[in-house]
């Protein structure tokens, strides 16, 4: 056990090494630095909207709202408030809390109404809340809130993500997390084993709603703006494929989604908006033939990853064999 | 007395529109089981297929409403196809998937839909052809435009040839009883596969009638619109209750009422969104099963 | 007279027109495996869907001990004391067998978010002593081997008895157990027998049981109630209800 504590603390301080390099040095391209960061910011958005779309099994469209809400929160209090990088994370923090107490309010609407009527009231929300940004003068209106300073670094996004990650699975590993996976499978019945589905059900969005609420923060310190049109439909198509794609209810998951898809918008960002076209196609696809996602809702681990590079390995092995033994005939 | 007359001559109209919206995207609820997010890009393609065969039209003939009605069947044609080949590729090997799946399938759909024509046809928007000759006409004391009354007219003939159709004809009946119980139905020599693609047929038909009746009384539209018609023809719907046919007229009627009235009571006409989804909430908070909706009764 | 543990009074649940149950009372003692038996659809299922809070009584009282439990939630009317088994399996498929225990303890459970979220002492201690809790009923149940298997990959003699484990892990003193027995062969009926009674008796529980099976009723309660269209047909001791003219009636039809 403490050998396990320790890797991981050694892990840790690894990868802070690397961004700080990364974040310090410009010994790789900041474009690519810029990806990475997007990553990371969207793997947290991911872990959020999996708590509740995921592991909850709740259709959500509420995650591009609560995104704006951390995001518009964290910068009043960057612009307005402390201004200095060394209170950045009390920035953060804010838009995590402003964005979780929205998300606990949101939590209510889930006890008496489900299924597609929640579906359309978490929709609504997300399109309230950037009507609401989009109409109020103190906050830019349609234009947008800037200059937000610019404190978001890799270091700052690495350590948000560990953070982020520890929540999550300390969450599903406890009887919040059984509970909501239960609630998942059949909601009346986990009420008849004594779970008390209202209050797992609070946790649940409380906490996907302060990692969302976190991702916003972080993003709009990056841009060093903010406006309303980042919180439309793009975002919360975004946010399913994104779930959808690496697996409901797994952390790495999560991570995988986040990844695969940004990747994947940053490389067709060279044909314009024939990415939703494909985007699009991808959704569908991705439900008929991984209907569970990449992942599924296991974890990703060490061991799937070597048979994986051992699968590899035999398939390029036989290829090759295949391969000599068609041009051995030929030579005879 | 006029202002009255006017403020219920456009709800009538505009919940006309939102009431065929909302009856399409409730038939494909009730008898396929899915909320189809690309309802509102259908109705869009719709518009554009209106638009091309009209312009082509129009400049060739000279009779107004013989185009209308030409370009609109056409519309209905093609749109209906579109819907169909939807749902044989998108929908179909998902019957079996949990709902979810089918759900962010649409979504996928809607995307493919909107970009594409974004991509073809060009972002900027586009102007419908004025093909009904519109006279002012005076009713108590208000001045109202003949094609208001003549777009409440078409879709009260639709709204009851539709009624008329699911419950006095076979198919209609057929339609119905997928809808309450597939399984049953299937035992009846019923097939859900054909009645399925039938509902998507009549959703995309609605949706194809409701946007030509939409560009008459607001001709401009672009590959976007798509989106809004989602989220009125969603709200519509599940405020009357999702799957209810009776209901889809009812939340149409009530959402126009909103749209309508609240842009005259508050300062800000941004903020009819926010009024309307108040009223969306308070009504689920109240009927979390919509205003005509059934209460299911959840057993172990 | 034993202390009575769970009383109806004249309990009416009708759903719009339907009278599910109709006027009806009865209780149970301390340590008694009451039986509930009737024809299909008399409202026995809708007797258990009452007491464990799925439904709300159109009128009348149900009462645990003291408590009223007419409008006290689900989840709580288990986490105090009453559990139950479904005529359907309801396991959580997707989880372990273990986990499906675990969920559970919800009701019993002391720590909150906070102790989650660093960690503490309350936690780790609480987890532990889930997991052994846990560990040990399945243990009781010869269940230890599937404790980390998917709950839904079982065979379905499996499935019934985690279900059975689950109920025992809300730390019940009332367990209801509907239809255990159905889908049994008359061995494993007999071996459901003894274990019902072994349970009884290891775990201080009252117990509720709605059967179809009349060997296994007759055998193992020691009152019985009879119902027909919601309404009481008759109580009383298994010998007496064998030959109750109004119970053979309702079974086997009027004799001409």
């Amino acid at each position: 056990m403490k050998s396990k504590i320790l890797k991981n603390i050694l892990l840790f301080l690894a990868g802070l090494a690397v961004c700080f390099i990364c974040d310090n040095l410009g010994l790789i391209k900041s474009s690519y630095i810029l990806v990475v960061e997007y990553i990371g910011i969207y793997s947290i958005f991911v872990l959020g909207v999996n708590v509740v779309n995921g592991y909850l099994g709740i259709f959500s469209l509420a995650h591009a709202g609560i995104m704006a809400i951390g995001a518009y929160s964290s910068a009043l209090v960057s612009m307005y408030v402390f201004d200095s990088i060394f209170t950045f994370p009390i920035s953060i923090l804010v838009g995590g809390l402003m964005g979780m107490l929205a998300g606990m309010l949101l939590a209510t609407s889930s006890f008496k109404v489900s299924g597609d009527y929640l579906a359309i009231i978490t929709l609504g929300f997300s399109l309230i809340i950037k009507s609401i940004v989009q109409n109020w003068g103190f906050v830019g209106g349609s234009r947008g809130l800037r200059p937000i300073p610019k404190y978001t670094s890799l270091i700052v996004i690495f350590v948000c993500l560990i953070i982020a990650i520890i929540l999550v699975n300390k969450f599903v590993k406890s009887k919040y997390g059984r509970s909501i996976l239960a609630i998942r499978d059949n909601h009346v019945a986990s009420e008849l084993v004594s779970v008390d589905n209202k209050k797992c059900k609070t946790v649940a969005f409380g906490l996907s709603s302060f990692l969302i609420g976190i991702s916003g923060a972080l993003v709009c310190h990056l841009l060093a703006y903010t406006n309303p049109a980042s919180y439309g439909y793009t975002t919360i198509v975004d946010g399913l494929v994104m779930v959808y794609l690496g697996g409901i209810g797994s952390i790495t998951g999560s991570i995988i989604g986040a990844t695969v898809w940004e990747i994947l918008v940053q490389a067709l960002r060279g044909i314009g908006t024939w990415r939703w076209v494909i985007g699009g196609a991808i959704m569908v696809l991705v439900m008929i033939f991984l209907p569970k996602g990449i992942c599924g809702n296991r974890e990703l681990t060490w061991n799937d990853m070597k048979r994986l590079w051992a699968a590899i390995k035999e398939k390029f092995g036989s290829l090759k064999a295949a391969k000599s033994k068609a041009s051995g005939k030929e030579g005879k | 007395m006029s202002v009255f007359v006017q403020t219920l001559m456009n709800l009538l109209q505009l919940g006309s529109i939102y009431a065929l919206l909302a009856i399409g995207f409730s038939i494909v609820y009730g008898i396929a089981g899915l909320v189809n997010f690309a309802h509102g890009e259908i109705f869009m393609v719709s518009s554009y297929v209106m638009f091309f065969v009209s312009s082509v039209l129009y400049t060739a003939t000279g009779v107004d409403w013989l185009v209308y009605v030409f370009s609109l069947v056409v519309s209905i044609v093609i749109t209906s196809l579109l819907a169909f080949v939807v749902e044989k590729i998108a929908y179909k090997p998902l019957r079996k998937a949990p709902k979810v799946s089918v759900v962010v399938s649409s979504v996928g759909v809607g995307l493919v839909l909107e970009y594409l024509t974004l991509n073809f046809a060009g972002a900027e928007s586009k102007k419908m052809p004025a093909m009904v000759t519109s006279v002012p006409i005076t009713i108590g004391g208000a001045t109202i435009a003949s094609s208001t009354l003549i777009i409440i007219a078409v879709a009260l003939l639709f709204m009851i040839a539709l009624s008329l159709f699911m419950q006095k004809t076979k198919m209609g009946i057929a339609l119905r009883a997928v809808a309450q119980d597939e399984k049953a139905a299937s035992f009846m020599g019923i097939s859900p596969d054909v009645m399925i693609s039938l509902a998507f047929i009549i959703g995309a038909s609605m949706a194809a009638i409701g946007a030509s009746l939409y560009s008459v009384a607001y001709p401009i539209f672009d590959p976007y619109i798509g989106d809004n018609i989602n989220w009125w023809s969603f709200t519509a719907a599940v405020l009357g209750g999702i799957g209810i046919m009776k209901g889809a007229v009812l939340g149409g009627f009530l959402l126009a009422a909103v749209n309508i009235i609240a842009p005259m009571v508050l300062p800000v006409s941004s903020y009819r969104d926010i009024v309307a989804f108040a009223v969306l909430i308070i009504v689920l908070l109240i009927k979390p099963t919509g205003l005509l909706g059934k209460k299911v009764i959840e057993k172990v | 007279m034993g202390e009575k543990v769970v009383s109806f009074n004249n309990i009416c649940m009708y759903f719009g027109g339907v009278k599910a149950i109709d006027d009806l009372s009865f209780s149970v003692e301390k340590g008694q495996i009451f039986g509930i038996i009737g024809p299909n659809g008399a409202g026995k299922t809708t007797v258990f869907n009452v007491l464990s809070g799925v439904y709300i009584p159109t009128s009348g009282e149900v009462k645990y001990r003291d408590q009223v439990l007419n409008n006290v939630p689900a989840h709580k009317i288990t986490a105090n004391g009453i559990a139950r088994t479904f005529q359907n399996i309801c396991l959580f498929n997707d989880q372990t067998v273990l986990d499906n225990l675990k969920i559970a303890y919800y009701g019993h459970s002391k720590y909150n978010v906070l102790d989650v979220i660093l960690g503490t002492k309350r936690f780790r201690e609480e987890e532990a002593s889930i997991e052994k809790e846990c560990l040990d009923i399945l243990d009781y149940l010869g269940l230890k081997d599937f404790a980390a298997q998917k709950a839904g990959a079982l065979p379905y003699g499996a499935q019934r008895r985690v279900e059975l484990a689950r109920a025992i892990a809300c730390k019940p003193e009332v367990l209801l157990l509907d239809e255990p027995a159905a889908g049994m062969n008359p061995a494993e009926i007999e071996a459901l027998n003894q274990l019902i009674q072994n349970i009884r008796d290891h775990y201080g529980l009252t117990v509720l049981l709605v059967e179809h099976q009349m060997r296994l009723v007759m055998s193992i309660c020691d009152e019985i109630l009879v119902v027909n269209f919601g309404k009481k047909l008759a109580q009383g001791k298994p010998h007496e209800i064998k030959n109750n003219s109004d119970v053979l009636e309702a079974y086997l039809g009027k004799a001409n």
